[in-house]
């Protein structure tokens, strides 16, 4: 499913403070089965513009469409934010924070039962989520709470997993996990997004992260969109890099270092620890 | 939540932003205690004037003061009218079975009404104007001969900081667990009464789970900082009183006899 | 690496469970001598026990059995309150430690709990902003400050007490990337002017490759506790830095690396050689 923000500015409002232009003109077109990443520093807008896509957040000018649903500044029907909920599936940061129920089910079901589903229909769905994220059926009747850090974070996600969502926007899905923890999630995030054609959005500082999962990326600064490229050729210009303070991947890195110090030049730009390797061959370096 | 404007800090550089807290909070207690004293519209009049002055000190705009009001507005028509309705005397002007509506009743209903609103914005003022912390500091040394009779004054002033330190974090918190489960397709505000409580449990469940943690968190820190209730601790935070807060006493000072003049002088009491 | 031969700490036949009612152990007769100066990396899995180890090198936890000594001083109810100004500990998560509510009040809070004078700690306080490199943000509040600039914060805190050891559980796993490499390279340069043991719990294997030794630990035992290198090569459970990732790949794919565990320059001296 396609995601579209034409001209969207919006600002935010924490009680009597009000940060005008938290995002300004946004243009900005997400294909449908894409994978993209959102990078920029703390601040930059991307949590907010995340937001704008279900409606979370309105604009004050522009507008989002979400497949064929579309949300403007006034305020948009409770029938179309609700049917954009359920095609928009939202991982935010820390999503453990969100569990609630007695059970890993009830918790689970939660989503499915607001949109409407029935009971039976739910638990159906809520086994097929765990199955998803990995965990066994039995952890459905434990406490959300009794379980580990790590679990409850594939909780958390099984709950937003459950609705079938045709995009799926993740805010830091591996922050404060172990590395072998980040990795298993972001694999399970790429795997849903290929096996089910999913839109995904993933926010994240990790330039690996960046470099291993996403084929595309949008870099936003001061609440603008500031570039839309494909992960190569983003990590290509290294000098426009170095002008948004954003950091390389370790293979980019080294690829770099490399290059300055024998001073030769490696065939392709090397985002993984893959792509380094051939290359090194390739040049007869290793 | 949100429109609440009591209670809240303003920052700002004017000259009541300076005044010392504990000043500030001598100045409002025996502000709202002489509006007692007031009994004629002189001393109304002279009343809403100092609010109104003290008021334009703060550099905040009226519109915010009034929106701060706005959420008591029912409570404060509320003991209006059944002043109005419960006071006899003077000129009667409708009379039915038990309530009278009576000159006196009208005019202690504006007066009542004028105390309320005074009360509100000049309380807003001091909150508005003084940072939490500074606050609690002022409350601190206001209490601190309660120490002579044993009142852990400290402990309560640390307990009030780390509250006020964790206000923010906490709304954050609830912002986030709201956005989390509205994307998870729930909307608030809506259904009956008992629906609309059903569906805080999704809030307030989480939001009880990551305080006991922050708790026990906190708890750590701090006795690995070497916080003991029981010791004697220094304060890195000092009081300095300043030429203006003499000023601000002194005024209120000037504002309390003039306002007993006027009493004494009786021009046109209602009693 | 230049290390004093001072024992600072010293960890002896410690044994520790969580319910004294059950016998799992969380802790099992673990033993470990720490030298001034040195920079331990304690790595492990989840429920290795190394958290455990060092809250009750804090003093957080009582043991079941065996001793605690710091800088010659054993560790108990009455010594914990001394001891802990001289071994301070970062915790994970940067928004909970932060008590003071500016940068300059939360790090006089340790010292106002041990009755220091408002002079001595104004100078203090002062020393220890600048050597987190945070004097200019001595009056913000948290909220507007980054999880690194807060664990940094917190950080000075414990640098007011002028201490032997730092030690970090978990402490740099919530902040990003660049915020990470700032205060590893902080505190690098601490150790170094100011000769602070450093105890690092951690996951990430690029900061453990910094230490001078790591600890391996799993269920409740060390079982293994080396140079970086040795660990390295030795341990196919940990994934390693890149440039030893780098070479592993290398050989597999034939290529004439050495056979032994190499850091970023020794790779880069190899292939531009």
């Amino acid at each position: 499913m396609q995601v579209n923000f034409k001209g969207v500015a919006a600002d935010y409002q924490i009680g009597p403070i009000r940060s005008k232009n938290i995002i300004q003109q946004v243009n900005l077109c997400l294909p449908s089965q894409s994978f993209t990443a959102i990078v920029g520093h703390t601040g930059a807008g991307k949590s907010s513009l995340l937001k704008t896509i279900n409606g979370l957040l309105l604009p004050t000018t522009g507008t989002i469409q979400v497949g064929d649903q579309t949300i403007t500044a006034d305020s948009p029907s409770k029938a179309v934010l609700k049917s954009i909920r359920q095609t928009v599936g939202m991982v935010f940061q820390f999503p453990e924070a969100q569990l609630f129920a007695e059970t890993v089910e009830q918790d689970i079901c939660f989503g499915p039962l607001n949109f409407g589903v029935s009971k039976q229909e739910a638990k159906q769905l809520a086994q097929e989520a765990i199955a998803l994220v990995g965990l066994e059926e039995s952890i459905l009747a434990k406490s959300p709470f009794s379980l580990s850090g790590g679990q409850q974070r594939r909780v958390a996600i099984a709950g937003v997993l459950v609705m079938n969502p045709d995009v799926l926007v993740l805010d830091e899905p591996g922050a404060g996990l172990d590395p072998k923890g980040k990795d298993e999630i972001l694999t399970l995030v790429k795997n849903l997004h290929e096996s089910k054609g999913i839109t995904t959005l993933l926010v994240t500082h990790e330039m690996n992260d960046v470099a291993r999962y996403a084929d595309d990326v949008v870099v936003m600064e001061h609440g603008e969109v500031v570039a839309h490229k494909p992960v190569h050729t983003f990590f290509d210009d290294v000098q426009q890099l170095k002008s948004w303070s954003l950091d390389l991947p370790e293979a980019r890195r080294f690829q770099l270092r490399i290059e300055k110090e024998a001073n030769v030049k490696l065939p392709k730009v090397c985002l993984t620890i893959d792509d380094l390797v051939a290359s090194l061959i390739e040049v007869g370096l290793a | 939540m949100n429109k609440l404007i009591l209670g809240r800090y303003f920052p700002g550089e004017s000259w009541l932003h300076q005044i010392d807290p504990r000043a500030k909070l001598v100045a409002a207690i025996s502000f709202i205690a002489i509006l007692f004293i007031a009994v004629n519209w002189q001393g109304y009049l002279l009343l809403g004037l100092f609010t109104i002055f003290v008021m334009r000190l703060s550099g905040i705009s009226f519109k915010m003061y009034i929106r701060g009001v706005r959420p008591l507005i029912w409570l404060i028509l509320f003991t209006v009218s059944l002043q109005v309705l419960f006071t006899a005397g003077g000129t009667v002007y409708v009379n039915w079975g038990p309530i009278t509506i009576s000159e006196y009743g009208l005019i202690n209903g504006v007066f009542i009404f004028c105390r309320f609103v005074m009360i509100i914005f000049i309380s807003t003022v001091v909150t508005l104007t003084t940072k939490p912390i500074d606050l609690t500091d002022g409350i601190n040394a206001l209490l601190s001969p309660l120490r002579l009779i044993k009142v852990p004054v400290d402990d309560i002033s640390l307990m009030l900081t780390i509250a006020l330190r964790f206000i923010p974090n906490l709304l954050d918190e609830t912002q986030k667990i709201m956005d989390a489960q509205r994307a998870r397709g729930t909307t608030f505000g809506e259904g009956s009464l008992v629906e609309q409580m059903k569906k805080l449990a999704p809030i307030i469940m989480p939001l009880f789970v990551s305080s006991l943690k922050r708790a026990e968190d906190m708890a750590d820190v701090m006795e690995v900082r070497g916080y003991q209730s029981s010791k004697p601790r220094s304060s890195f935070r000092k009081l300095a009183w300043k030429k203006r807060d003499t000023v601000a006493i002194v005024t209120m000072v000037v504002l309390t006899a003039v306002l007993v003049l006027l009493r004494e002088l009786g021009a046109y009491s209602i009693y | 690496m230049l290390v004093a031969e001072k024992t600072i700490v010293e960890v002896d036949n410690l044994t520790f469970r969580y319910d004294l009612r059950k016998d799992d152990h969380t802790l099992s007769a673990i033993s470990i001598s720490i030298k001034q100066g040195e920079w331990v990396a304690i790595v492990g899995g989840n429920g290795s026990g190394k958290s455990t180890l060092v809250r009750l090198l804090a003093g957080l936890l009582k043991a079941e059995r065996g001793t605690i000594t710091i800088d010659g001083v054993r560790l108990n109810d009455e010594t914990k309150w001394d001891i802990r100004k001289k071994i301070g500990l970062v915790f994970q998560n940067p928004e909970n430690q932060f008590i003071g509510t500016t940068v300059q009040d939360d790090i006089a809070f340790g010292l106002e709990n041990n009755n220091i004078s408002y002079d001595e700690m104004k100078q203090t306080v002062d020393e220890a902003l600048k050597l987190v490199g945070m004097d200019s943000y001595r009056n913000q509040d948290p909220s507007r400050l980054s999880g690194g600039q807060k664990q940094r914060v917190a950080i000075a805190g414990i640098l007011a007490f002028k201490p032997n050891v730092i030690m970090l559980d978990e402490a740099l796993v919530m902040l990003d990337p660049r915020s990470r490499i700032q205060l590893l390279s902080t505190l690098k340069k601490l150790r170094e002017q100011n000769d602070i043991t450093i105890i690092s719990v951690t996951h990430d294997m690029n900061e453990a490759a910094l230490a001078d030794r790591i600890i391996v630990m799993d269920n409740g035992t060390i079982i293994q506790d080396g140079i970086p290198e040795q660990i390295f090569i030795n341990n196919d459970q940990l994934s390693p830095p890149f440039a030893e990732q780098l070479r592993r790949k290398l050989a597999e794919k034939g290529s004439a690396v050495p056979q032994s565990y190499m850091t970023e320059d020794e790779m880069v001296d190899w292939l531009c050689r």
